[in-house]
């Protein structure tokens, strides 16, 4: 099993935390340029998944997209992501009622998986598609690394605008530590 | 913590067996300095405000000024003084109610003793690793893993040992409460060089001297 990425999102829906486990090499890859420039069905074939190229070619408008920088991709990732599991979220509550819960979807490259408590945060992890089900995983992630190193620790905000307070040093070696433990 | 197994004395089918979660104990330690820090800020606003209304509008803005910019060590004794007074109060009642079953004391080692072991752990669920003398009234008291500092972390390079000090000012208040509350006159000084460690220094002053 891969782990791809792991994100926190706020109540004020924000990304608050935000981490990748692919190699730097890896995702450095297609240089985003290139995937617009040369939007061939192949390109879909990569081991990484592109949340962003994907919803490009949704979008079939495909606005030239200037050369960004990694943090501004990662951003928009973030947002991309929160965008979709706001909305799959709200649609599985529609049609299952208040108590049905969105856990994960698939695709042909990735598969993402979700939590949310009741305090609002929002859990969400990519991993390859053979994973199985993370919601047991993303929930010790709340309780054992976020309660305990972010919400119990004395130097950290209440409110964690920017993700103040969320990169600290217990936390993100509790994080990684536990995801390698799982690869 | 709070997933801990209860120690054993105790009986879950015991319907007047009483629990009380430790976090609340976390949780109001850790927002015991923050508050300090408000309440603080609040008098001296305050104070400021009085002070203002008696004095000449002009003036006031850079008197405000000049009194805002004199604070940094202010204010650090302030806060200081604020959360050092009420762990001396939290100390001594500690000590009344935790001491009443025990002999009297014959020392102050003694004295000492009952506080790295039976209080440290009554406070912070641990004892004290290492106790050191120099039979003079000044004892070093160090916890390698003291709790109120375990999840203390900030980014690389977040100063985590700065921010951490005032967390210090409550606990030296309460071994220098419990301290008077067993008869010994002591100034207490904290200090941490690396978390989650701490290290306390207690400076007996002999009655007398006092």
């Amino acid at each position: 099993m891969v782990v791809f990425s792991f994100f926190i999102f706020d109540r004020h829906t924000e990304c608050i935390y935000s981490r990748s486990w692919l190699p730097p090499s890896v995702m450095e890859g297609p240089t985003p340029s290139a995937a617009v420039l040369t939007p061939t069905p192949s390109s879909a074939i990569t081991a990484i998944p592109d949340l962003e190229r994907e919803h490009e070619r949704n979008n079939q408008g495909g606005r030239p997209r200037d050369r960004r920088s990694k943090a501004a991709k990662a951003g928009d990732d973030a947002k991309l992501i929160f965008g979709t599991v706001f909305s799959l979220r709200n649609m599985v509550r529609k049609l299952g009622g208040d108590d049905d819960a969105f856990i994960t979807y698939r695709t042909g490259q990735y598969k993402l998986h979700y939590y949310e408590t009741v305090s609002n945060l929002r859990f969400v992890m990519l991993t390859d598609t053979a994973a199985p089900s993370m919601r047991n995983v993303l929930h010790q992630v709340y309780i054992n690394l976020w309660v305990e190193y972010v919400v119990k620790n004395p130097l950290s905000p209440v409110e964690h605008k920017g993700g103040d307070g969320v990169k600290n040093e217990l936390f993100e070696l509790g994080l990684d530590q536990f995801i390698r433990g799982l690869m | 913590m709070s997933f801990e197994a209860v120690m054993p004395p105790y009986n879950a089918s015991d319907p007047h067996a009483r629990f009380l979660s430790s976090s609340t104990l976390d949780f109001l330690l850790i927002e015991i300095v923050p508050m300090a820090y408000r309440v603080t800020h609040e008098v001296e606003a305050l104070a400021l405000a009085e002070g203002g209304t008696s004095g000449l509008e002009s003036g006031e803005a850079t008197a405000a000024a000049a009194a805002r910019k004199m604070d940094e060590d202010e204010e650090r004794d302030a806060v200081f003084f604020r959360l050092e007074g009420l762990g001396y109060r939290v100390g001594q009642g500690l000590v009344e109610r935790f001491s009443r079953d025990r002999p009297r004391f014959t020392d102050t080692l003694d004295v000492i003793k009952f506080l790295c072991k039976d209080l440290w752990m009554l406070v912070f669920r641990k004892q004290v690793d290492n106790l050191k003398t120099n039979h003079r009234g000044v004892y070093v008291l160090t916890d390698n893993a003291f709790r109120p500092f375990s999840r203390m972390s900030t980014e690389t390079g977040g100063q985590a040992v700065v921010r951490a000090q005032p967390f210090l000012w409550f606990p030296c208040g309460i071994v220098r409460g419990a301290l008077a509350a067993m008869g010994i006159n002591a100034s207490v000084q904290a200090d941490s060089t690396e978390l989650p460690g701490a290290v306390f220094q207690i400076k007996t002053i002999p009655a007398k001297a006092a």
